[in-house]
């Protein structure tokens, strides 16, 4: 007490040779009294469950409460885990602070071993905090914790709710897949007739309300994400868009060629590729519905675009590929192109005689709009002539007895030829495997990851050709796609598609309207140059081969989300993310039953300690744990929130959960 | 088949020597600034402003039935390769042109402004422009040798438009080299000299120059950053703290830095676009016409920016119209033509028509013969220039003979191309500024076409 007083006396001595006077050495005193003190010091785990099977770091914080000496701190590791064995410390015995450093972080990465363990911990005792926390390390046999779980949920469906990760948990990645292949289609075509039937008027709009509806389906009702996740995936492949004004009137048709995908999704290729042909809707946008067979007489030539779209964009693409993806090279190192032009003038002449089916249809002539109905065949307008098929055959010459009932049966007789020649190039395997390898997994994967999965689109195993679940598992199955070490690249993973970044957050934070409505979750491409059922153009909203400029250029890599990353996108997603996170989504002048919101109250307990709220919130939405850099700068920044006021708690949950969305930890799945 | 491969190869084995790929791109365009080429050609010392504008037309327009033959033997070639498709002969607008075209030619009647713009001397129109690799004839189409790839596919004729290369891909555009040659006649800043107003493309892409992108209201702010809102201020200093961090995925730092582009261009581009246009300046309020009126009110806020040169890209509509062509190009070419008209007045209120040049990119052209409901994919088609710096009321290039299976058919009535992209692009880099010397960097296959030593004009369109 003393001495106190006499510093203070000294102090304001000293001050009164500098101008501000007696102020100044009143907020000294506080200070200097409070260095005697003692420092607090907090331990805490940060990600308190790592695992063998999933070896990525984790992290143990030690903070103090003040920053002005160099102090050092005890490190006491106990538990069952052995250091060196199970796990790598950053830090041994000690840790210290430098003079200004409020925490120093201790990472932990689990070291992986063929023993069959039981669960094991790690616990740091900080003698100078007084207290000691536990990470614990599941071994190499265990269930997948939450971090796999959500990147693989990230991955094969739209994000983790918290029942379909248990449920992923429980059954494992293969047998989930296993019991998704037996799930009920969830159809979005009934509930557009739902709707309608509800006196709900239809609009372009619709088709994205019923698809929110299947993938917010909850998980007790038998939801079937993975179909729906590869049918959502498929739809950027065999692209066709409301964009069209015809579709855009006709979201029931959409909807029932979406569902067309949902059944494609697990069924054979072969199949997929027909029923897209023969959907009025694919007539309609690549314009082979009313397509006539020619007449050189007055220069009328069959319309040539889905012949093309056919082979370039839905089965073969413009070179000749070999297994693993890479070009087969000529003897002067050029790619060999799959087809010519005059390749698609004869595949138009194949897709002639088409018209809008159902029953009421009697006509090639006189035919009623109907986008639900497979198109109906017409001979009398078919080209029966032979065409040259890409493998250098013949169709047969046809024949069509006018006076007989038209059955198309020539043209259906040619398009199963015409299919065939497509479905057994060789290209298709490794094209339509590293279109969904990017949809689904990594915008640039290895020859070797294409070939396995080209491999198993060409042999399911029980020598089936085009199977698509085999073809989905070697996906999602692969080394590639489910090792942590495949992650840790530079090159590893993908930009998120931003209409997904929607999807995700929904998934994490059980959005949904209290009404049932999903009409808030529609008019969102201008935030994001993205929307199901929207897309610009066939060559969907990014294309494949797409790079972005700087380094990804100049390494040669794709990044096709990349592409409508623009200056205005930028802005548009994210402040479509803060309004979804700060308030709700909600079209303009949506009733308040219809407005979308995140439920965060689980999280509401834990905003008073600033890390954990980021951790665990964190550990909800990423597909891999936060990044020591991103993690210190968004607790400060929730820290800053005081625990004040009314709604401090959810200030804080807002801040965190909107920097995580701004975070490359979000942007980029790995 | 195996015939197409063998002439295919043959063509690949040419091009191989032309200085196509990235690398050597990459390279040319290293030596012309370490030589101080790039430099010498910038127009910092020139105190004028010039631009040019691309207005694509997604799709692939059918064209001509924008440029259609009008004399009486041309008109009837024209409609008996059109049939169903053909224009009625006196509703074309006539052009009296001040150079002989050879053919007598008119408008489609939806374009009256651009028609008026024609005959004021501020407009001119180009004849069958394509993507060539070289100068190209009927028998070389036949044989299949010396061809673009990928015709009559739009991904592939979009990117050749924009690339001008099109005998291999190129992962950039003419006009993103013109910039990376020209970026020194502007003052550094985070808004680059390419904008576009639809989205990313190629075209505007160089080696060094990324196009900054807006959308036709403007640049977008950022909801929460730097704009006072609760708890903005801890908010801001935390999205610049993760867009700082060194990240070590390519991915991850991509997003990081395109990111931090956005927003640092953001400030830039906001305050220099404040600046009020002349009273009296409209546009008609459709899509095309907002994207112009964006455009104007970048160029009127060109002293903020601190610039010489810009580029803009803006793309409207979609003309892929293998059915009812008739119908949608009678409603959409006189929105076209309104939004131009309205674009040209606005550079004469700002003082600037002489300064500011408009052209016009397709896919395609398209079939001529009809599939009965629309037309299909084509090549050669027809495009316009507007500005006072046009040499306007003339028809350039040679307007093809419409015969099916004439010397210009290359098949169903798709047009060989009689001038190349190289030509047109040549044109409006040189009259930016780009130098004789270099012009091979932006146009790698331009001798082909034009000597830039000759010391004339490529085509001779603009003064």
């Amino acid at each position: 007490m003393f001495l106190r007083l006499r510093k203070y006396k000294s102090n304001s001595t000293t001050n009164r040779w500098l101008s501000t006077g007696t102020l100044a050495a009143l907020t000294v005193l506080p200070l200097a009294s409070n260095a005697q003190a003692p420092v607090r010091f907090a331990v805490k785990a940060l990600d308190p469950g790592l695992s063998e099977r999933w070896p990525e770091p984790g992290y143990f914080l030690i903070k103090r409460n003040r920053s002005t000496t160099e102090q050092t701190v005890t490190l006491n590791f106990s538990g069952t885990a052995q250091p060196k064995v199970d796990f790598n410390s950053s830090h041994d015995r000690t840790a210290t602070f430098a003079i200004g450093q409020s925490e120093v972080l201790i990472k932990i990465t689990p070291l992986v071993d063929s023993f069959n363990e039981s669960q094991e911990t790690i616990t740091l005792y900080v003698p100078q905090a007084r207290s000691q926390v536990t990470i614990t390390l599941n071994d190499r046999s265990s269930a997948p914790d939450q971090t796999e779980t959500t990147r693989f949920l990230t991955q094969s469906a739209f994000g983790a709710d918290l029942l379909t990760l248990q449920e992923v948990q429980n059954r494992g990645f293969e047998g989930w897949m296993n019991n998704q292949f037996t799930r009920p289609k969830g159809y979005l075509q009934p509930l557009i007739i739902n709707l309608r039937n509800s006196g709900q008027p239809i609009y372009h709009t619709a088709t994205k309300m019923v698809l929110w509806d299947q993938v917010m389906r909850p998980n007790t009702s038998q939801p079937d994400p993975l179909r729906q996740r590869v049918a959502y995936s498929l739809l950027q492949i065999f692209v066709i868009s409301q964009q069209v004004d015809a579709l855009s009137l006709n979201s029931e048709g959409v909807a029932h060629y979406y569902d067309r995908l949902l059944d494609g999704a697990f069924g054979n290729f072969k199949d997929l590729i027909r029923d897209v042909t023969l959907h009025p809707c694919m007539g309609v946008y690549l314009s082979h519905r009313g397509n006539r067979k020619g007449d050189p007489s007055i220069n009328r030539f069959p319309d040539e675009n889905f012949a093309r779209e056919l082979m370039q964009l839905f089965t073969i693409g413009l070179y000749q590929l070999n297994q693993d993806g890479s070009r087969v090279l000529d003897g002067n190192g050029n790619p060999i192109p799959t087809y010519t032009n005059s390749d698609i003038t004869e595949y138009a002449r194949i897709f002639t005689g088409y018209q809008f089916g159902g029953p009421q249809n009697n006509s090639f002539y006189w035919a009623g709009e109907n986008y639900i109905h497979p198109m109906k065949l017409w001979d009398r307008e078919h080209d029966l002539n032979p065409k040259r098929l890409l493998d250098g055959s013949w169709t047969p010459q046809r024949t069509f007895n006018p006076n007989a009932t038209d059955t198309g049966a020539a043209a259906h007789a040619d398009l199963e030829l015409a299919l065939d020649s497509l479905f057994n190039h060789p290209n298709v395997g490794p094209f339509i495997g590293h279109l969904l390898i990017q949809r689904l997994v990594t915008s640039n994967p290895s020859p070797a990851y294409i070939s396995r999965v080209a491999g198993a689109f060409n042999n399911n195993g029980q020598g089936v050709r085009g199977d698509m679940k085999a073809v989905i598992k070697a996906i999602l199955l692969d080394e590639e796609a489910r090792s942590y070490f495949a992650t840790t690249s530079a090159t590893s993973g993908k930009k998120r598609e931003p209409y997904l970044t929607l999807f995700n957050l929904a998934k994490a934070f059980d959005a949904r309207p209290p009404s049932g409505n999903w009409e808030s979750a529609t008019y969102l491409y201008n935030w994001m140059l993205q929307e199901p059922f929207d897309s610009p153009s066939v060559f969907n909203f990014y294309l494949p081969a797409y790079r972005p400029p700087g380094p990804m250029i100049q390494q040669g890599l794709t990044g096709p989300e990349f592409q409508i990353m623009t200056a205005v996108t930028t802005s548009g997603l994210a402040n479509l993310n803060y309004k979804f996170i700060h308030n709700y989504l909600a079209t303009w002048g949506a009733d308040p039953q219809n407005q979308i919101k995140l439920d965060v109250s689980t999280f509401l307990p834990l905003a008073v300690d600033e890390d954990i709220l980021v951790h665990r919130l964190a550990d909800r939405l990423l597909d891999r744990r936060l990044s020591p850099s991103s993690s210190r700068i968004i607790r400060q920044a929730v820290g800053q929130i005081p625990t004040t006021g009314a709604t401090w708690q959810r200030d804080r949950i807002n801040m965190a959960l909107y920097l995580l969305t701004s975070t490359p930890d979000f942007q980029i799945q790995k | 088949m195996s015939k197409y491969q063998l002439t295919r190869r043959d063509f690949m084995g040419q091009a191989c020597c032309a200085a196509v790929s990235s690398t050597a791109l990459a390279n040319t365009l290293l030596n012309l600034v370490m030589t101080g080429a790039a430099s010498a050609e910038s127009a910092r010392d020139a105190q004028d402003y010039k631009a040019i504008v691309c207005l694509f037309l997604p799709g692939g327009n059918d064209s001509f039935n924008l440029l259609v033959p009008r004399g009486q033997t041309e008109y009837g070639e024209y409609q008996a390769v059109r049939q169903d498709l053909a224009l009625s002969q006196g509703d074309l607008l006539a052009l009296n042109p001040l150079n002989n075209p050879g053919q007598s030619l008119g408008l489609h009647p939806g374009v009256p402004e651009l028609h008026q713009l024609f005959n004021q001397g501020k407009m001119a129109m180009l004849a069958n422009v394509g993507s060539l690799t070289r100068p190209t004839t009927k028998q070389m189409v036949q044989q299949g040798v010396g061809l673009p790839y990928g015709l009559y596919s739009h991904s592939d004729q979009q990117e050749q438009w924009q690339t001008s290369i099109p005998d291999t891909r190129a992962g950039h555009g003419w006009a993103g080299r013109i910039a990376d040659l020209l970026i020194e006649s502007n003052d550094p800043s985070p808004v680059s000299m390419n904008i576009s107003i639809a989205g990313n493309n190629l075209l505007m892409l160089g080696q060094s120059v990324v196009p900054y992108t807006v959308n036709s209201s403007g640049a977008l702010a950022l909801q929460g950053y730097k704009d006072g809102s609760p708890f903005s201020s801890i908010r801001t200093q935390a999205v610049d703290s993760l867009l700082a961090e060194e990240y070590n995925n390519v991915l991850d730092s991509t997003f990081a830095t395109k990111t931090k582009r956005a927003l640092e261009a953001f400030d830039a581009y906001s305050s220099a676009t404040a600046v009020p246009l002349p009273s009296g300046v409209t546009f008609p309020n459709t899509g095309l016409g907002n994207q112009l009126r964006q455009v104007a009110r970048t160029i009127a806020g060109r002293d903020v920016l601190g610039v010489k040169r810009q580029i803009f890209y803006i793309a409207w509509g979609g003309w892929d119209f293998h059915d009812n062509v008739l119908n949608n190009m009678s409603t959409m070419l006189p929105v076209v033509s309104q939004a131009v008209k309205a674009f040209y007045d606005a550079t004469v209120a700002m003082g600037l028509a002489e300064n500011v040049t408009l052209f016009t990119a397709s896919d395609f052209g398209r079939t001529l013969t009809s599939n009965a409901q629309g037309s299909d994919h084509g090549w050669g088609g027809n495009q316009f220039v507007v500005g006072g710096a046009v040499k306007g009321q003339r028809i350039f290039g040679q307007y093809p003979s419409l015969v099916l299976g004439g010397a210009d058919d290359a098949g169903r009535g798709n047009m060989i191309p009689t001038t190349s992209v190289d030509q047109y692009a040549a044109e409006l880099a040189l009259w930016m500024g780009v130098s004789p010397s270099t012009l091979s960097y932006v146009l790698p296959n331009i001798t082909r076409f034009y000597n830039p030593t000759s010391g004339s004009a490529p085509l001779g369109f603009l003064v």
